[in-house]
């Protein structure tokens, strides 16, 4: 199982999404493109979130959704809970 | 092999193809196609099948869901295709017997022994509603399942939850005889709006 460590890194978040279905559609893409654009449907969004929740331990709400758009912003949002 | 027809039929009073028929057909393809041993490793929905549906051998963008067959050391991946065939066969199909036989707690739902006239996979299936109905209100339909190994038609079904994900997806390990053999995932409808 991937670990995370802090801060947290876009690489990581690259790392922790090629766990995945969404992760071998990710090398095309910057930090701050959105993952729709690399296909992410709601499947894929309850998988990265599963993952996010796995790996960092943290409960993600309905709310949170807007922060898992990007790797940018996951890996800011993921900081911003850590700590 | 480029291509397989899947043989599904309709089941009971539904309108779209059920996942157990998904997941037979493409066991039976492995196992005449590969061997006995052969297994349907993964197989993911992303959306519903009104009409048949084939395997594809190759990548293909407007794929309904994927699949891996194992074999061995050796996995096959494919994409599920919805044709513009009806289909013209339908079977009763009545999941009571399989939830009477049940036995239920939060988030753990267990069958004493296998119910006669169910596969594997439809018990797996059954249980996961039971379950997905413990977290909240409505239509819980079968989204992914990843299996370490082939399930056993002899050993009964047990289901446990392991994550709950933004209240409208369940994680569930899948049992049999005291082992994990795999994982199940089911979504609270609707989890894709052009799904028809």
């Amino acid at each position: 199982m991937t670990t995370l460590g802090y801060p947290v890194s876009t690489g990581q978040v690259r790392e922790l999404l090629r766990n995945t279905e969404i992760g071998s559609r990710l090398s095309g893409l910057t930090d701050d493109a959105l993952l729709a654009d690399a296909g992410m449907d709601s499947l894929d969004i309850f998988e990265v979130v599963g993952e996010l929740e796995r790996v960092s331990g943290l409960a993600i709400l309905d709310d949170d959704l807007e922060n898992v758009s990007t790797i940018a912003a996951i890996a800011k949002y993921l900081n911003e809970r850590i700590k | 092999m480029d291509v397989w027809n899947l043989d599904i039929s309709l089941r009971g009073e539904r309108d779209y193809v059920q996942s157990s028929d998904l997941f037979t057909s493409l066991e039976s393809f492995a196992r005449k196609n590969f061997s006995a041993l052969a297994y349907v490793q993964k197989i993911v929905l992303r959306r519903k099948s009104y009409r048949a549906v084939e395997a594809h051998f190759a990548q293909t963008p407007s794929a309904l869901g994927t699949f891996e067959l194992r074999e061995g050391q050796h996995v096959t991946t494919g994409w599920l295709i919805e044709t513009p065939r009806s289909i013209t066969c339908r079977k009763p199909f009545d999941e009571a017997p399989v939830i009477r036989a049940a036995a239920v707690q939060a988030g753990h739902a267990q069958l004493p022994s296998p119910v006669p006239g169910y596969t594997a996979f439809d018990q797996v299936i059954i249980l996961s509603k039971i379950i997905g109905a413990q977290i909240a209100a409505g239509t819980w339909v079968f989204s992914r399942a990843d299996l370490d190994a082939p399930l056993r038609e002899d050993i009964p079904i047990e289901l446990v939850l392991s994550q709950v994900i933004l209240s409208r997806c369940q994680i569930l390990e899948i049992r049999q005889g005291d082992k994990a053999v795999g994982r199940a995932q089911g979504v609270l409808q609707p989890f894709k709006e052009d799904s028809r």
